[in-house]
This record gives structure tokens, sequence and C-alpha cells, in this order.
């Protein structure tokens, strides 16, 4: 067993921050193992998260805690029908003193950003930040700014109040990489939270990996071996959403409007290196896609009415695929 | 002689006059008979004669009327005379229940003009019909209602079934004697009893060993198909969707027995490495998960031969 020692060693040695950020993002946050998960591998990926949950659910709380572990800065943006563009990206002001027109930033400079309830903001601001996660730039004026690298959004949606909101379009949504459902905690892990919250024990949470450490191991997840035969099996998966006939999954064909796009393959892919990368193996095993896959493709699969009037999700399709395609 | 050429002359002049002269219109009303009992039948007959122009409206006449009834009604019957006189008639089949004597009112015949005020009225006479009672014998007993009466039997009502019964039997005559000639003919079908899936995956774990894969270089080969049989195994013993699952998955399936757990756990987690790591596993291990797979399918398959024998 020597071939893949080299690069499972390498993993070994770069991925060992992954559980001292585990343990450090602990101290704030009880249980949520499945979402401090993900915002991991969108952090080690490259790829910006939709999450999804009621609110209370410590969202905000845990891309600030990710924010301080990593000694990154932070903004939150909260979405609302009157925000403006220049709200988020920033505009340029006039300086009388000097008399000329200066730049100034908006809260999207940041290096993680939480997009608090993005659908109830109008299309038009959407669209700013759904382009600066894409472009990685934003240009004001007439000057261009980078981003400040690692860039994350984390954009949240509340599943219960839609009176009022501007759903995301489908173009828009499959440029996040993930996006991720929150649950309710389990028993004990609420009774740890209020425990936590009525203690008068203040945690800090220090900074315990720097942004270059983060940036390396994005190079190093790339480097993590896949397999043609996990190739295989992640393109049996996306083209069963499109060409749902196949692999005796005729049935679901009336229930899907359009399939996953290339770009969930990709994301596929590159979610499956990163979760090894964060379980510290140095290759991928069919585990690793599907544990990824329902936050790949849940925003990928648009449903027909005949599924919506059947109260049918993506996540019931999704299962029904991965119960279908075979496993090399 | 000229007085019989003047008598012929006369004859004829008469006769073209009386041709000539236009009919005047009629109506009357006429019934077969003027005496019927209970119940019995009689023709009433309406008509109309004349040469008129206008439109002609026949009586409407009821189903019951003056206490009878009409049974049937014919449609109105024309008939054009020589002379381009008409001759309108319809005739009811009435009947009556009660007895006594029923007057026939007179029925109303309409000419309509061009105007209102042209319109005419015609009326055939009143009728009297006298509907008379059955005499009953009250000296005699009272009978019983006479019992339904057979239909005399005809064979030609029952030709077709006779005919059918006849071939049903000729064709199952024919159909005993050489349909068993028929069927000797062709091929017996033998009917192999199913394989139990232990049988079948130890067999194939024999031919795989005899494959020689992994001494000759193809770990993978051999593994996949390894785990393969195994995967195959399970699905079949325990009817689930094993070729589907993962290792984690399959390994906490709650009907894999405990004491299996860690030797079937090694054999498919050396599998998945050699399959997705390049791993290249030692003769030993090979060796190990050979005898490893074929124990745990020895172990569990005596549910399934019990099973198996049962249905047969």
């Amino acid at each position: 067993m020597t071939d893949i020692r080299e690069i499972n060693e390498k993993i070994q040695s770069e991925s060992a921050f992954v559980e001292l950020l585990h343990m450090e993002m602990g101290k704030a946050i009880v249980g949520q193992r499945h979402m401090t998960d993900r915002l991991l591998i969108g952090l080690l990926s490259n790829g910006h998260i939709l999450l999804e949950g009621v609110p209370g659910l410590a969202k905000t709380l845990a891309i600030k805690t990710l924010a301080s572990a990593i000694h990154a800065k932070f903004s939150r943006i909260q979405f609302t029908p009157d925000l403006l563009p220049a709200d988020l990206l920033g505009t340029m002001v006039y300086n009388q003193k000097r008399e000329e027109f200066t730049v100034r930033k908006g809260p999207i400079f940041s290096n993680f950003i939480l997009a608090d309830e993005i659908n109830r903001a109008p299309a038009k601001v959407q669209s700013a930040l759904l382009e600066a996660m894409q472009e990685k730039q934003v240009t004001i004026g007439d000057q261009t700014f980078h981003l400040e690298e690692p860039f994350l959004v984390l954009a949240t949606q509340n599943p219960v109040e839609q009176e009022g909101t501007y759903p995301l379009p489908e173009a828009q949504l499959d440029r996040f990489m993930l996006k991720v459902i929150i649950d309710y905690p389990s028993k004990e892990e609420e009774r740890a939270i209020i425990r936590q919250n009525l203690s008068l024990d203040s945690t800090q949470v220090q900074p315990v990996v720097s942004s270059n450490e983060i940036l390396r191991a994005r190079k190093t997840v790339r480097e993590v071996y896949m397999d043609e035969k996990i190739e295989k099996y992640i393109l049996d998966i996306v083209f069963s959403t499109r060409q749902s006939d196949q692999n005796g999954l005729g049935n679901i064909r009336r229930m899907i409007n359009y399939g996953a796009s290339p770009r969930a393959s990709i994301n596929l892919a590159l979610a499956s290196k990163a979760y090894a990368f964060i379980k510290r193996r140095g290759y991928v095993i069919p585990e690793d896609v599907r544990a990824v896959c329902f936050d790949i493709l849940r925003h990928r699969i648009g449903l027909t009415y005949e599924a919506e009037a059947e109260n049918i999700t993506t996540d019931a399709i999704i299962s029904q695929i991965l119960n279908a395609v075979e496993v090399p | 002689m000229k007085s019989l050429m003047l008598s012929v002359l006369c004859c004829i002049l008469l006769d073209s006059i009386s041709m000539a002269t236009p009919v005047p219109d009629s109506v009357y009303a006429r019934l077969d008979t003027n005496a019927i009992l209970l119940g019995q039948q009689v023709k009433l007959k309406i008509t109309y004669q004349g040469n008129t122009k206008s439109k002609l409206v026949f009586p409407t006449v009821a189903d019951t009327f003056s206490n009878l009834e009409v049974v049937e009604r014919l449609p109105i019957d024309t008939i054009v005379k020589d002379g381009g006189s008409l001759s309108l008639s319809q005739t009811f089949t009435i009947t009556g229940f009660d007895s006594g004597y029923h007057v026939i009112l007179p029925f109303e015949f309409l000419m309509l003009g061009p105007k209102q005020a042209d319109t005419t009225k015609l009326f055939t006479q009143p009728l009297l019909l006298s509907v008379q009672s059955v005499p009953v014998d009250t000296t005699k007993s009272i009978k019983d209602i006479k019992n339904i009466e057979a239909v005399p039997f005809s064979i030609w009502d029952h030709l077709g079934w006779i005919i059918l019964a006849i071939g049903a039997f000729v064709g199952f005559i024919l159909w005993k004697k050489f349909g068993s000639k028929l069927k000797s003919n062709q091929p017996a079908i033998v009917q192999t009893p199913p394989i139990p899936c232990h049988e079948k995956a130890l067999k194939e774990l024999d031919e795989l060993n005899k494959k020689q894969l992994w001494q000759n270089g193809y770990y993978r080969q051999y593994q996949t198909e390894l785990t393969d049989i195994l995967r195959t195994y399970i699905s079949e013993r325990w009817d689930v969707g094993a070729m589907e699952m993962t290792t984690d998955e399959i390994l906490v399936l709650s009907f894999i027995p405990s004491n299996e757990i860690d030797g079937i756990g090694y054999v498919l987690r050396l599998a998945d490495m050699v399959k997705f790591a390049k791993g290249i596993p030692h003769g030993d291990e090979n060796i190990r998960c050979m005898d490893v797979t074929r124990k745990f399918i020895k172990e569990n398959s005596d549910g399934k031969i019990e099973l198996l024998e049962k249905s047969v």
C-alpha cells in the first residue's frame, strides 16, 4: 500500500488545522457539525454557500466564529427591500476639502460576508452581490477593486416567510456552490446551548489558522486523488437528473423540469475532494460524494408543477437517484 | 235520334257544369259504431272536404276527451279528388272505460285567411257513443286468474344454442384425442430450481480464484470482482440494494451479524483503498479477503436455504 502514501501524508499535515478549527468553533457553537463542515467545504473549494433555515439556528454566529478563528474580516449585511447596490459595494463620495470624488468601499470588502435574508432585497442588489461573488472584483466609478482572498459569501434564506420576497432566479442559485439546509439542534445540543448562554464565563474564539494557510489548503484540496471510477459515479448521478429514465428511474422523470448543470458536476467533484480533505484523506471515496451530493444538487434541479403539487422535494428525488445509481 | 243526341249533350254539359262547380267546404266526424262494450275500441274519423286555398288547421284531439281515451292516432290522410277538391281525414282509435252515453263534442276546423277577419271556423256534428258494461253472471262462483300459458316449444328458436353445444362437444373430443399427441411432440420444459444465492456466490468465488488475478498483478480487478460478489450476495440474501450502497452504509445494516462487521468491513475498506486510492495489497491481504468473504457467505446462508427449500 504505497502509491497513495505521499499524498496522504501531505493531506495529513496540511489538514491538521481542520480539527483545531472545529475545536475553536465548538467553543461558540454547539452541534451544527453539518453546517460547520459545509462552511469549511465552501472555504476550501472557493465556493459560496446558501443557507436555509429558520431564524435562531446560529447561522450568523457560525460565520462570525469562523471569521474569528481564521483571523479574517467579517461583514454582515441585512438585505432589505430598500437596499441599493451602492450600500453593498460602495460609492463615490465628494470630498469638499480636496474637491474631488473619493471611493468609499462597501461592506463587501471583507473576507467573510453574511448576506442575511438575501431574498428580501430586489433583483438589482442580488445581482450586484452575485456578480461580485463570481468575478471576485468590484467596480466603483472607473476603478476596479479585487476582493481580498479568502472571500466567502454566506447568504441566508428564511424558508417560512415568503411574503414580500424576491426569490433568487435559477441562474443565480446555480452560482452558489452549496445550498445547506439547517435543522434544529437535538435535545442534548439544545441543553448545552442553554447552559453555554447562561454561563457567566465568556469564551473568546482565538485565531487558530491564518488566511495563508487556508489559501495553501485550497491548492492541496485540488491535489486530492479522484479515481476514474469516482468521476464516473459523479457523472452517473448528475446525468440521472437529466436523463432520469436511466437506472430504472423512469418514475421521477415527470417530476424533473430541468436537471443539474455541468457546474454541478464540477462542484460535486470539488466538494467531494474538500470533504475528503476535511476527513484527512488523500483520496475520494463514494462516501464523500454522497455526503455532499444533497447540498450540491438540491438547488440545481428544477421541479415540475406536478411534483410541487405533490409536495415532492428535490431532496426526495436526489435520494431516489442515489438509491438507484450503482456505487463503484 | 235528335232527342238522344240532345240528351247526351245535356248530360255532358251538366257534368261539366257540375265538375266546374266548386265543392262547398264541409267537415264531419264518423264513428264505426255507436255502441261498444267497456274497453272495446272504436274508430273515429274526422274529415274535411272542400276546395280551400287557405291554410287549414285540424282540430287538436286530446288523449282523453268526453270520458273517452285515444288509443292510437293516425297521421292526416290527404286525397285529391277530380276537379281539384280535397279530402283530408284523420282516424283515431278510441275506447271508453266508463259505462254510459258519452257525447263527442263537435271538433273545430280553422281555415286561416290572409287577415284575421278572414279566418273561418267549421264544426263537425256532435256524436253519441254508448259504452255498455259487460254482463256478469253473479250466480256463478268467482274464478281464479288463469295461469300463464306455456309457449309451444319450437326447435328453430333454440337452433343456435344447439349448434354451439354440438360444436363445443366435438371440439372437446378432438382436443382429447389429438391434444395429447401435440403436447407430446413439443420439447419438455425442464424447470430448474433457482440456485441459492450462497451457492452462486461460492461458485463465483471459486471462479475468481481460478482466474489468478492478483497473482498476475491485477489487484484492482480482483478486489472489484470480489466486492461485487459480496455485495450481490448481500443484495440477494437480504433483499437490499447493496450494489447502490457505500461501504459505510453496508456496515450499518441491521441484519449484518455484529461479529461479521469487522471481517467484511476489512474486505470492503481494503477494496476501497485498492479501487479509489491506487492501493496495492499484499498477497496475504488478498487471501484473507477471499477467506473472510467465503466464511461470511457460508455462515449466513442457513436461513436462506431453509426458505428456499420451503418454497420449493
